[in-house]
């Protein structure tokens, strides 16, 4: 009898560790990732800075932070930014409309082992090129 | 008999729970904090835009390796500063050196590495 209670005693000192601290703490752990962005990040940009030397730097030359009745550029879907195709990763937006519900949209950002790309190398060695 | 369960089971929740205070900060949020006390950028500038241009790398990306003359010339440094949704205002550039007519390092050439957004660490 006494090694289930010292089984019960260890299990709840390892709580801790089985439970998340938090959700913000597990966030980004996950496999898929659900996106902060909404519709109104479509005019906005990314920056850096100011550090100590207070220089800054955007990521982005478009949209630049201009009054509201001055024209500006802007990707307009947020899954075809550029820097979203850097790295391997999946990600899902989500929209709430309001009187409409919510839609949904899952993005996948992989290469599969580059197969397209050998594929294409040898379909031009064939058709084309000679 | 007691009191050496007693003790092992006072030793194992010990150690547990320097475990799980240890992983109160998650590690990605480690760079950042590194990145409050440095600049994104070296103290050169990129000639064709005369201020010191950052670099857009994988917000996967840790390291970096540079590169310049001479024995023992490559070195490895950290990538620790990343883009937010944070605009804190234009800046003020500081006055930077142009790149050398003949460089010794590819720090010299005003490019610097900032890693992409991701949106976990987003403000």
């Amino acid at each position: 009898m006494r090694i289930p209670a010292v089984a019960a005693a260890l299990l709840v000192s390892a709580a801790p560790l089985l439970a998340p601290a938090g959700a913000e703490a597990v966030e980004g752990l996950w496999k898929r990732t659900i996106s902060y962005q909404d519709k109104r990040d479509l005019f906005y940009n990314f920056y850096e800075g100011p550090d100590p030397s207070g220089a800054t730097a955007g990521m982005y030359v478009s949209p630049r932070p201009v009054p509201p009745h001055v024209g500006h550029t802007y990707t307009t879907y947020q899954p075809f930014m550029p820097h979203e195709y850097l790295y391997h990763h999946h990600r899902s937006h989500y929209t709430y409309n309001p009187c409409a519900g919510w839609t949904r949209a899952k993005v996948r950002y992989n290469t599969h082992g580059l197969w397209l790309d050998h594929w294409w190398h040898s379909l031009k060695e064939e058709v084309c090129c000679h | 008999m007691r009191t050496h369960c007693l003790t092992a089971l006072l030793l194992a929740a010990a150690c547990l729970g320097a475990v799980a205070s240890a992983r109160a900060e998650m590690p990605y949020l480690k760079p950042l904090r590194r990145a409050q006390l440095r600049n994104w950028h070296g103290s050169y500038a990129y000639t064709p835009y005369g201020l010191p241009t950052a670099v857009v790398t994988p917000p996967t990306a840790n390291l970096q390796t540079n590169w310049g003359w001479g024995a023992a010339s490559s070195r490895i440094s950290r990538i620790d500063h990343q883009f937010t949704r944070n605009y804190q205002g234009p800046g003020s550039p500081g006055p930077n050196l142009g790149t050398p007519y003949w460089p010794q390092d590819t720090t010299q050439f005003g490019l610097y590495y900032v890693r992409g957004p991701w949106y976990p660490t987003q403000p």
